[in-house]
C-alpha cells in the first residue's frame, strides 16, 4: 500500500497492524522488497486470510438489505426522494 | 448499489458529488439527477498538522465565516432543488450543516475515518499528538472553527452550536462501512456493516500462463514508473487498474507480465485466484481483496 492521504494511511496502518500487508511512502525510491516479502512470506497470506475467516459469513447483498432497511427506519415509509451528498 | 435498492422500493433518487467525470461507472443503469457538490476552492489555508475534526474542517472552508456562508448557501440551493425526504451524507458536512435549513431525515454514510468520533475535541487523528499542551491546543482550534460555523448559522437564523460535535447531533441513523480492525478510531463495540457494498464490475480472468498474480489499484505519482518496473521484475502476473495515468506510460509498460485492465473491474472475482494487491486506495480496496484472503504490499 502506498497511502497518499490520511485516510488511506490509516487504513493501511490498520492494515500493516493485523500483519496482512505492508506499506510504503510515495517517496520510496523502490518498492520490490515490499513486493517480494508479500509475495514470498507466508505470515502476510496467513494474517489476511484469518481476517477473511472472521468475515466469512458476510455478504454483501444482505449488508445492502440491513442498510437500506436503516433508511427505510428513518424515512417511515415505502417510497420517498433520496439524495446523496458526497 | 445502495441507489439501486431504494429505486427498486419506489424511491426517486439523486446525487451531488465533487467529481462528476467518472460517476458513469456506478450508476449507470438507474436514473439519477447528478448535482455538482459545492467545495472549497482557491487558496487552502496551511496548517501544520492535522490532528482532530477542527482541522480538517478548517481546510475545508471552515478557516472563513464568510467563504463557509457561499458554500452552506450554495447547499442549500443544492438541496432545494431537488426537496429530498432524506439526505444520505457520504462525508459531507457542509452539507449536513446546510440542510439545517431543510425539513429532512439525514443518514451519515462512510468509512471509519469520515465518521468521526464525537467528544471535545472531537475526532481526534490516531497519530495527534497527546498531553495537555496538544490537547489544549486542539480544544482552542475547535472552538476557533465552532465560532465560524455559529456565525454561518446566525447568518440563517440558525441556532447556534454548543459544541462541533453537535454538528452531527441531527443524523437520524449512521452506516459504519468498516470492520472493528478497520476502524482507525477503534471506538470500541458498535455496529460495522463490515462490507462496503459496491456496484458489480465487469469479471476479468487472470491470463492462463499466470502462476503468482498480483493485482494493482493505481494513480500518477511520481514513483510510478519506477513501480511499474518493479513489478515487471517479479516472476508473477500483474492486472493493473490505474485510471487517470498517461496512455505513454501505460503503452511503455505493458508487456506479458504487466496488463492494463480498460475499466474498474470485480475485486472479488479476481481476489479469487490472486496471490497479493496493491491498492493505492486501500480503504475501498479492502472489501474486495484482503477480505476474501489475499495480502497487500
Amino acid at each position: 500500500m502506498i497511502p497518499n492521504y490520511k485516510e488511506q494511511l490509516y487504513t493501511s496502518v490498520q492494515v500493516a497492524k493485523m500483519g496482512a500487508g505492508i506499506f510504503g511512502s510515495r517517496e520510496d525510491p523502490s518498492h520490490r522488497d515490499a513486493l517480494l516479502a508479500v509475495l514470498n512470506e507466508p505470515r502476510f497470506g496467513e494474517a489476511a486470510r484469518k481476517f477473511a475467516e472472521r468475515y466469512q459469513g458476510q455478504d454483501v447483498s444482505e449488508a445492502l438489505m440491513q442498510i437500506t432497511r436503516q433508511i427505510d427506519a428513518v424515512l417511515g415509509s415505502d417510497s420517498a426522494t433520496t439524495f446523496v451528498a458526497r | 448499489m445502495i441507489h439501486a435498492a431504494l429505486k427498486d422500493q419506489g424511491h426517486t433518487f439523486a446525487l451531488a458529488a465533487r467529481e462528476l467525470w467518472n460517476v458513469h461507472h456506478a450508476f449507470s443503469g438507474t436514473p439519477v439527477q447528478y448535482y455538482q457538490a459545492p467545495f472549497k476552492q482557491g487558496p487552502t489555508p496551511l496548517l501544520a498538522t492535522h490532528e482532530c475534526h477542527a482541522h480538517l474542517l478548517y481546510s475545508a472552508g471552515y478557516a472563513d465565516p464568510q467563504e463557509l456562508t457561499v458554500l452552506v448557501s450554495a447547499w442549500i440551493g443544492v438541496l432545494g432543488s431537488f426537496r429530498p425526504d432524506l439526505v444520505i451524507f457520504d462525508h459531507s458536512p457542509t452539507a449536513l450543516l446546510a440542510s439545517r435549513c431543510l425539513p429532512v431525515r439525514r443518514v451519515i454514510i462512510g468509512s471509519g475515518f469520515l465518521v468521526p468520533t464525537k467528544g471535545q475535541p472531537m475526532g481526534v487523528l490516531p497519530d495527534a499528538p497527546t498531553g495537555p499542551g496538544p490537547l489544549s491546543r486542539m480544544t482552542n482550534d475547535e472552538a476557533a472553527v465552532l465560532g465560524n460555523i455559529n456565525k454561518v448559522l446566525a447568518a440563517f437564523g440558525l441556532e447556534k452550536l454548543d459544541a462541533l460535535q453537535d454538528m452531527y447531533a441531527v443524523a437520524d441513523d449512521e452506516v459504519l462501512l468498516t470492520s472493528e480492525e478497520l476502524d482507525p478510531f477503534r471506538r470500541g463495540p458498535v455496529d460495522y456493516s463490515s462490507v462496503w457494498p459496491a456496484r458489480s464490475f465487469p469479471e476479468q480472468n487472470w491470463p492462463e500462463h499466470s502462476n503468482r498474480r498480483i493485482f494493482a489499484y493505481l494513480d500518477d505519482f511520481p514513483g510510478l514508473k519506477q513501480l511499474l518496473t518493479d513489478l515487471e521484475s517479479l516472476d508473477a502476473t500483474t492486472l493493473i487498474y490505474a485510471p487517470g495515468i498517461p496512455s505513454k506510460i501505460r503503452d511503455a509498460h505493458t508487456s506479458a507480465r504487466l496488463e492494463f485492465l480498460d475499466g474498474p473491474t470485480n475485486l472479488e472475482h479476481l481476489a479469487k485466484n490472486a496471490t497479493c494487491s496493491f491498492p493505492m486506495e486501500p480503504t475501498r480496496a479492502w472489501t474486495g481483496s484482503c477480505s476474501r484472503g489475499f495480502p497487500r504490499s
